[in-house]
């Protein structure tokens, strides 16, 4: 078994260097780890792969979740409790290949919860919270005034619905996942996931025109 | 009107700092290291959390009923509601030669810069003041805690509800920066002693002596109040349907009623966030629809003093220098061109401003 190191995530792998028998050994950075091989590493326990991991994947779901949530403390607190989970019940991590996968349906799950959560403060008024990321202020730098308009307006339409259409339209339309993708994401058959978007997108299309991805 | 084309995280900044990602790891390890254990939330644990929540939550909110406007009656313990350090530590100063992060017991914030003081002048359930007295400090601030949060800084003070911001003492100068949220600056130097700040936005204050050095500004004559109250979240909704009422018109065609909305989200609701973008979203009726263009200055004139995002300034300061010109006001479409080519040197209107002016 050839020697290594670890830093920073990186692996360093010592490779004796040509022409030398031996004496000076020269570390190179081995290629990035595959997620599956990071899953394999945290299963068994190395506290490192977990930081890898999540410095791979962390930024995504800190977007997906500032997208769902619209909040960014929220948002901070479900990625947070998305990893911990994640390494938590590392052992239910059937196929290694799909870690990412696993971990955003992890998220959204998570998402759902945060907004039953707020639900249920808000009916006994102790909800003082306030969005903080409306879709108009997480438009890029160069949009134009009016298309961050119409992100407002979208904004508001979607603040009216119901969390369980809210986000698979949200994963379809402003992520641009697969159908499929979106089921697997909310633990629901192809089938319910349809309607609900399919019902989500009657209402935001009264307000607005959504071209692209039409799910008919 | 512009459609939105799917998927719309094109339009979205992915971004991410790496600070935050930092600060949520921290905590994150904190967690597996087990000095903060995270409770698991299996199934009979979730409706066990909510019915104490729920039981709590009835509990507080009988006492928040029956005494609500009693604050000062609360009775006073060790820390009287006050926040701590994370390990539960009161403190009167932070600050020293180097620089510091203080986590604070209700997730707050606050980190300073090196050579930066901060002293606490009052720290109870309602309020968290401080003074800073020299160097910069950075606040992370949650949003919808009970607290009134205040940082006096020499010539400015700053007032937040939930938000990220930096405050920083400079020689003769502050210079407040807002990341999140919104900011309230008060200040004599300012336009009727205040001005709101949103996310991207900066506010550089200086003493009197060093104003007329301040960088350009749009005319203080030309701009009427800026908003003077902190936003009112329970008036959100009503100023959400405002908007909502006025695209739809729009998109019928109704003008008349889209201004009426319009103009009364602005009359109702100027001290929200999204002011700025009815103001604009006014102005743009007025000027490509109705014809109207010297009440269309006056509204973009408007949006520029509802501190807009920096993406929507610079449209308004374009849509400013077209409806002056329009209403045959050429000096003050100049005038207006010059200050949008100071601020935006490689803006996305450049070109066309100066196609656009040659052709006047």
């Amino acid at each position: 078994m050839q020697p290594c190191a670890k830093a920073w995530g990186h692996v360093f792998v010592a490779k004796p260097r040509a022409g030398k028998s031996g004496g000076l050994i020269l570390l190179e950075p081995a290629p990035e780890p595959s997620d599956a091989e990071l899953a394999r590493r945290i299963a068994r326990g190395e506290r490192w792969a977990e930081e890898a991991f999540y410095r791979r994947h962390a930024p995504q779901v800190l977007t997906l979740t500032q997208r769902l949530l619209g909040n960014s403390w929220d948002a901070e607190d479900v990625t947070q409790e998305t990893f911990v989970t994640a390494f938590e019940i590392w052992h239910q991590l059937r196929d290694q290949e799909r870690a990412r996968s696993w971990l955003l349906q992890i998220a959204v799950r998570k998402v759902h919860r945060k907004f039953r959560r707020r639900r249920l403060l808000r009916l006994l008024g102790l909800d003082r919270n306030w969005d903080d990321l409306p879709l108009d202020a997480l438009a890029r730098e160069d949009v134009s005034a009016e298309a961050r308009s119409e992100l407002m307006v979208l904004n508001l339409a979607l603040n009216r619905l119901a969390p369980k259409s809210k986000i698979p339209w949200m994963l379809r339309y402003i992520e641009g996942l697969p159908l499929e993708e979106v089921a697997e994401r909310c633990d629901c058959s192809l089938a319910t996931i349809k309607r609900r978007i399919a019902d989500a997108h009657r209402i935001v299309t009264r307000h607005l025109t959504i071209e692209g991805e039409d799910d008919g | 009107m512009a459609k939105l084309r799917a998927p719309l995280s094109n339009q979205l900044d992915a971004r991410v700092e790496d600070a935050t990602l930092q600060r949520i790891w921290g905590r994150i390890a904190a967690d597996r290291s087990g000095s903060r254990p995270v409770p698991r939330r299996t199934g009979a644990r979730v409706w066990g959390f909510a019915g104490a929540a729920l039981v709590v939550a009835l509990a507080l909110a009988i006492v928040f009923t029956r005494w609500p406007r009693q604050p000062s009656q609360l009775p006073v313990t060790a820390t009287n509601g006050s926040l701590t350090t994370r390990t539960g530590e009161s403190f009167a100063v932070l600050g020293e030669a180097r620089a510091s992060t203080q986590e604070l017991s209700d997730g707050s914030t606050i980190a300073l810069d090196p050579g930066s003081r901060l002293e606490v002048l009052a720290n109870n359930s309602q309020t968290f003041a401080s003074v800073l007295r020299q160097g910069r400090g950075s606040f992370s601030v949650r949003p919808g805690g009970p607290r009134r949060w205040v940082v006096e800084a020499g010539l400015a003070t700053v007032e937040v509800v939930g938000t990220r911001f930096s405050v920083a003492r400079l020689a003769g100068a502050v210079l407040v920066k807002v990341e999140h949220g919104i900011v309230l600056v008060r200040s004599s130097q300012l336009q009727d002693d205040v001005q709101r700040l949103s996310a991207g936005q900066e506010l550089l204050i200086r003493a009197p002596e060093a104003a007329h050095e301040a960088p350009a500004a749009p005319p203080p004559s030309a701009l009427p109040a800026a908003a003077t109250t902190n936003a009112a979240p329970a008036n959100r909704t009503s100023l959400d349907a405002l908007l909502t009422r006025a695209t739809d018109q729009r998109r019928k065609g109704d003008w008349r009623g889209a201004e009426e909305s319009l103009r009364q989200a602005l009359a109702d609701h100027a001290s929200e966030p999204q002011a700025a973008l009815a103001a604009f979203t006014l102005g743009k009726l007025l000027l490509d629809s109705q014809g109207r263009p010297a009440e269309a200055a006056r509204i973009f004139t408007r949006c520029l003093s509802l501190s807009p995002p920096a993406s929507l300034a610079e449209d308004a300061w374009f849509r400013l220098v077209q409806a002056q010109a329009k209403s045959g006001n050429p000096r003050a479409a100049a005038a207006a061109a010059r200050e949008y080519r100071v601020r935006y040197p490689a803006g996305r209107h450049t070109r066309d401003l100066a196609r656009w002016l040659d052709e006047r």
